[in-house]
């Protein structure tokens, strides 16, 4: 019985020395810092803007039913795929006080806008696209608008000014 | 037989003492972390950063260390809050640079810089890389970077 206690004791005294040896103390420390980034998503800038000089209406327009205004150029930059929607409804289109048109028609669905080369529709409501999500180092996608007036639309376009305001509208796709 | 075993007690006994005594003392490293400032930061992206695809923001937050051995500062980062639809929400997309590799970004935190015993300042730069959230809608990007400060 004694043997045996004191092969405890020397056991114990064993794994305490051994445990003496091996003891290491880690230490560290830890700062937190927090921040937010608050995206628009969408920026559109015109490009290219339409010709600042009126186009004046020739012979051969109204034999061929409509004016050529020229194209604009709107630039979009965006992290998310989105609509584009165009339409020249807005308090910048107008016509001569005396103008008459077909039913359904007005200053505005005169004039005809033309996005990306998809083809001439009625300012109002305009013409719709979509784009893609910009990938890194581009700088942002063009998309076109061509402006016409269509004369047809008039049972009575008298002398005068004829405005057409374009705008361009972009929203994220749901 | 018995001689023997109380013998064997006793030098086993004064081994263990010797080597408690013997064994230097451990004493604990001394290492501390505080943010100096830009520990608080917002950013609005702009048309310019998406053009670039990233919103760099070079020293932004100045911290200091305080270590008495050889230290390394890691960083990791948690993504808390994002818009509904963001494409892919992952704290990947804030980018922290590292020091002792100029010019490098780790995506999600990693090491920040290592050094010497001492007080040292040192800022850190960090990046909001837009394309690795793929579709990302308007809102608000919410981020807790943790720094930490541990002996090489």
């Amino acid at each position: 019985m004694q043997r045996i206690k004191v092969l405890g004791v020397v056991v114990i005294l064993s794994m305490v020395a051994l445990g003496l040896q091996t003891v290491t103390i880690a230490q560290s420390d830890t700062a937190s810092s927090t921040g937010s980034a608050t995206n628009q998503a969408v920026f559109v800038t015109v490009a290219t803007p339409y010709s600042a000089t009126p186009t004046v209406v020739t012979s051969s327009d109204v034999e061929q039913g409509f004016t050529s205004i020229g194209t604009a150029t709107f630039n979009i930059d965006a992290t998310v795929t989105y609509n584009v929607a165009v339409d020249s409804n807005n308090a910048g289109t107008s016509a001569p006080a005396l103008s008459a048109f077909t039913i359904g028609k007005s200053a505005a669905t005169a004039c005809q806008l033309n996005l990306n080369g998809a083809g001439f529709v009625d300012g109002s409501p305009g013409p719709t696209s979509t784009g893609h999500v910009i990938t890194t180092g581009t700088s942002g996608t063009d998309h076109t608008v061509a402006l016409r007036i269509q004369w047809t639309q008039y049972t009575k376009a008298p002398s005068g000014t004829y405005n057409c305001e374009v705008e361009m509208t972009v929203t994220e796709a749901p | 037989m018995r001689r023997l075993i109380q013998l064997a007690s006793i030098l086993t006994i004064l081994v263990a003492v010797g080597l408690a005594t013997v064994t230097p003392a451990k004493t604990q490293p001394n290492l501390t972390i505080q943010i100096l400032s830009g520990g608080n930061w917002t950013v609005s992206v702009t048309k310019d950063h998406v053009q670039l695809g990233r919103v760099d923001m070079n020293d932004q937050t100045q911290i200091e260390i305080t270590a008495d051995v050889n230290w390394k500062v890691t960083a990791s980062v948690t993504l808390d809050a994002f818009p509904a639809g963001t494409q892919n929400p992952t704290n990947l997309a804030l980018e922290v640079g590292s020091n002792d590799t100029p010019g490098q970004f780790n995506a999600g935190g990693g090491l920040v810089q290592t050094g010497a015993p001492g007080t040292v300042q040192f800022p850190v730069d960090l990046r909001l890389n837009l394309a690795t959230l793929g579709n990302a809608p308007a809102g608000t990007y919410s981020f807790t970077i943790t720094y930490t400060i541990q002996q090489q």
